[in-house]
């Protein structure tokens, strides 16, 4: 399970990926989350900022500055702002200065350095030397790799109390039979099936089956993106996002923490459908549409019926 | 092989009521000679009075024979009768009796012709049928035709003709019909009796058809000579033809094509129009009747005739049903063909263009190409867009002659025109059919349509190079187990048709049915006439069909249905 999650975790094509499933797997951690990744505004090197107890059980302020799959020396520090030491340079000069919160800022701080693979090890030198140099009795700094990060999930969100083994295992056969859509379809709806009875349990219950529904969705729409099907991700997001539906529905018009969560989360999905919907209609039919035939043809199949389907599901995308 | 009894035997037999058996045993034997010497001993058995065969037939064994044994002794019994001794009211009874136990069967009627031959060896028997026949006997005037054709009684078969009113003026006007005039002058003084007596009370159905086909047979001895009175009749007799005259007419059609003037046949054709659909008899005479007109250079008339018949409305005859006709149309001068595939196709009817579209088969099921000239291409072009639209939709299942109406029409029309003749070679037969590519390369450089030609193969090149660019598409892609499922969904349909075409092989109801499990070559034995094995070698050769499914059948069906009916049904502005 471990292994499944670091691949999908080093899989992640861009930054706002891993951005995605972060603040889910904090809360469910325990960690507040404060501060969410946002587009178009200046964070100042920060994507997520949470407040939490440390390993050695104190409570501090966590930033994350978060990059997409292994740090380079590319990723490290190439001269732009969009490099990891840059950031971490403006979250010392510019953020723990300006932006911590009041009612934080007596708190230690724990520079995150968040990426879904590992670091090379050309630069691994470079980075122990940044992280000692600035070291201090307020700062210090965190390394949070694919394989912690898929730890800190297997021990929080997709903990086995919470995600148990039946649920695991066909969670696992779904991603394992990823290019078997119907296969892997049947395995996720009857995942998503039970993590919606598990959430039906209580308000707080639904708001974590929801997280994981979402964790779930992504880890099996990054393994298909990853071998180049992804029609078994597109219908079970459309699934998935009406479980979630489901699940948001007696909360809908309540004010509650619970509510604003399950909204979230209903969002996210929405936005990872239209991620996914948007990948197999981009990526894979509209560079053909404009050729007489050529989506027909590309089907491959001596059957009109299988064409037929084809289009029926077409014409669901376009509804989508 | 069967021993042949004694005379005393049979007569024994005959008296034991045992004979009719033995007679379908030696009646059966496959020496001719044997036979006809059995048949002899018959008649001289009868004539000595030894044996009846006249009232043989009348027994019940007689009675009980089947269909096939029935004929088997007919047959003999055909050639016995001209030679037996018999009273003319025994032999006429015999003579119905066979007539009646033979059926529906068309040589039902063949111990008619044996009675005609005893009238002729009987000639003063045959006058007593005559004037028996005259004083009302109802057995003789059944009979009277056979009698008064016998000998030739052409007097008489006029007196008759204009004194009854009754079935014996129609068997007077059969014999009229059967028995050869001597001259001009005899053949109109038949006629002028026909004249007199048309349009009496007693013009039936029955009269009319028999009045025609006398009229008919009398012309067919002096064409020349005739035709003018001939037509006259005709065109009283065919005012309002009911089914009878009809299939008379269609009979005449057929018979005498070659001696009859066109306003005869157009006189004919016009009574055709009355013909009902239902009546196949008729139909079968119509259909050798117009292939006849065909031959005889009737072709206007006979295409006229079957353009305007199938425009009817509901009229439910389909082209098919005149395979002759059809066959003849289509295997015939180049010419006639290209005449009728333009003037059908503008038409647009289904019952012609689909008539004719299934009539054009050849020796490959993608069709074979025709080549329209250019005289019956001298047409509007929006005629010539509507016929090749009218060509991909009834010829589409034959894309080779779709294909060269196409071409036909790019020869001759002019550059607006051709872009749309164009459009349809591109979009809707190379799109689906490799053969048509196939084909049109095959037209020679000099051709006059090779250049438009070329650019519609140029076009077709690019859709197909532009098809291949695209990647296979795994998410578009069915499932394996929906492919398994397809797999054996035609699985069945094959096993289906594979059931229902070996039901249907007139093959396999003659032989006896063998499987070999393992093997290119079967031997099997059968007995020669000395009971000895022969051995029959056979070896087994593959033989198959194919033909191209259109690529449309798959791709877009709802899109090629709906094209293919546009193309079908849509009409001309008038």
């Amino acid at each position: 399970m471990k292994l499944l999650i670091r691949d999908y975790l080093a899989s992640l094509r861009e930054r706002e990926e891993l951005d995605a499933i972060l603040p889910d797997l904090l809360s469910e951690l325990g960690f507040t989350v404060y501060s969410r990744p946002r587009r178009g505004t200046l964070q100042r090197g920060v994507d997520i900022a949470a407040v939490g107890e440390d390993d050695d059980g104190e409570r501090k302020i966590f930033l994350f500055s978060v990059k997409k799959g292994d740090l380079t020396r590319q990723d490290w520090d190439n001269g732009t702002p969009q490099a990891l030491r840059p950031s971490l340079n403006e979250i010392r000069d510019v953020y723990i200065r300006n932006r911590i919160p009041s009612r934080y800022k007596g708190l230690k701080i724990v520079i995150c350095l968040t990426f879904g693979g590992d670091i090379h090890e050309e630069i691994r030198e470079s980075v122990t030397g940044y992280i000692a140099e600035n070291t201090n009795d307020r700062i210090s700094f965190d390394e949070w790799n694919g394989d912690k990060i898929a730890g800190l999930l297997l021990k929080g969100i997709l903990r086995e109390e919470i995600l148990p083994k039946s649920m695991r295992a066909s969670f696992q056969k779904a991603v394992a039979m990823v290019d078997e859509p119907d296969v892997a379809y049947g395995y996720f709806v009857r995942l998503a099936e039970e993590l919606r009875k598990a959430g039906e349990v209580s308000t707080k219950a639904r708001v974590r089956a929801a997280r994981q529904l979402n964790i779930c969705l992504w880890i099996l729409f990054v393994w298909a993106r990853d071998i180049g099907n992804l029609e078994a991700a597109y219908r079970v997001s459309e699934h998935a996002l009406l479980n979630v539906w489901g699940l948001l529905r007696p909360a809908i018009n309540r004010k509650t923490r619970e509510a604003k969560d399950l909204t979230l989360s209903l969002h996210q999905l929405i936005q990872l459908h239209l991620i996914i919907s948007g990948e197999y209609l981009e990526q894979k039919i509209v560079p053909h549409v404009h050729v007489r035939h050529g989506i027909s043809m590309a089907i491959a199949s001596r059957s009109a019926l299988d064409i037929n389907s084809t289009f029926a599901v077409a014409g669901l995308d376009v509804t989508a | 092989m069967s021993t042949v009894p004694t005379p005393e035997e049979l007569v024994t037999l005959f008296q034991q009521g045992l004979l009719v058996r033995k007679l379908l045993n030696l009646f059966s034997v496959r020496d001719r000679d044997l036979q006809r010497n059995v048949e002899k001993l018959f008649i001289d058995l009868h004539n000595s009075d030894a044996v009846d065969m006249l009232q043989l037939v009348k027994s019940g064994a007689f009675k009980e024979l089947s269909t096939s044994e029935f004929f088997t002794v007919m047959h003999s019994y055909c050639r016995i009768l001209p030679q037996l001794k018999a009273a003319p009211a025994k032999m006429m009874t015999c003579v119905e009796s066979l007539v009646a136990q033979g059926g529906q069967d068309l040589a039902a009627n063949l111990p008619n012709a044996a009675f005609r031959s005893w009238c002729i060896n009987n000639p003063q028997l045959a006058e007593e049928v005559v004037s028996a026949a005259q004083d009302g006997d109802e057995l003789a005037s059944r009979h009277l035709t056979f009698a008064l054709e016998a000998t030739h009684s052409i007097a008489a078969a006029r007196k008759i003709a204009i004194e009854y009113e009754d079935k014996r003026r129609i068997s007077a006007i059969t014999a009229l019909s059967r028995i050869t005039d001597d001259d001009a002058i005899s053949r109109a003084e038949t006629l002028t009796v026909f004249s007199k007596i048309l349009g009496s009370s007693s013009a039936d159905d029955d009269f009319n058809a028999n009045l025609l086909s006398a009229i008919a047979k009398v012309l067919r001895q002096g064409p020349e000579q005739h035709s003018t009175d001939a037509l006259a009749l005709m065109r009283q007799v065919l005012v309002d033809p009911s089914e009878l005259t009809v299939h008379a007419a269609a009979q005449v059609l057929c018979d005498d094509a070659d001696i009859l003037q066109p306003e005869i046949v157009s006189c004919l054709l016009n009574a055709l129009m009355h013909l009902n659909p239902e009546n196949k008899g008729t139909i079968r005479q119509l259909d050798m009747g117009l292939h006849s007109l065909l031959d005889h250079g009737h072709f206007d008339a006979a295409i006229n005739y079957v353009t305007a018949y199938l425009s009817k409305d509901n009229i439910g005859l389909k082209l098919e049903e005149l395979p002759t006709f059809s066959s003849a149309l289509t295997n015939g001068p180049t010419e006639r063909l290209s005449r009728v595939v333009v003037l059908w196709l503008l038409k647009g009817l289904p019952a012609l263009c689909d008539g004719l579209s299934n009539a054009m088969k050849g020796r490959g099921m993608e069709g074979t190409p025709v080549y329209l000239n250019a005289e019956d291409l001298a047409i509007s072009s929006s005629d010539k867009i509507f016929l090749c639209r009218k060509a991909v939709g009834w010829f589409f299942l034959k894309p080779i002659t779709a294909a060269s109406i196409l071409v036909s029409v790019l020869r001759v029309c002019d550059e607006e025109t051709s872009q749309e003749v164009q459009k349809l070679l591109v979009q809707d037969l190379l799109v689906n059919y490799g053969g048509v590519r196939k084909y049109l390369g095959s037209i020679a450089d000099d051709d006059p349509a090779k250049g438009r030609i070329v650019k519609c193969v140029a076009m077709n090149e690019a859709y197909l190079s532009a098809l291949n660019s695209i990647p296979a598409i795994k998410e578009l892609q069915p499932s394996e187990h929906h492919r398994r499922i397809e797999r054996l969904r035609v699985a069945d349909q094959m096993h289906d048709v594979h059931k229902q075409a070996r039901n249907q092989s007139p093959f396999l109801s003659l032989v006896k049915r063998s499987v070999l499990l393992y093997g290119n070559r079967s031997l099997s034995f059968r007995k020669d006439n000395d009971g000895q094995l022969l051995p029959m070698e056979m070896d087994l050769k593959p033989y198959g069909i194919s033909f191209e499914m259109p690529r449309m059948e798959i791709v877009d069906p709802v899109g090629l249905d709906y094209t293919l009916r546009v193309f079908r049904t849509e009409r001309r502005r008038p």
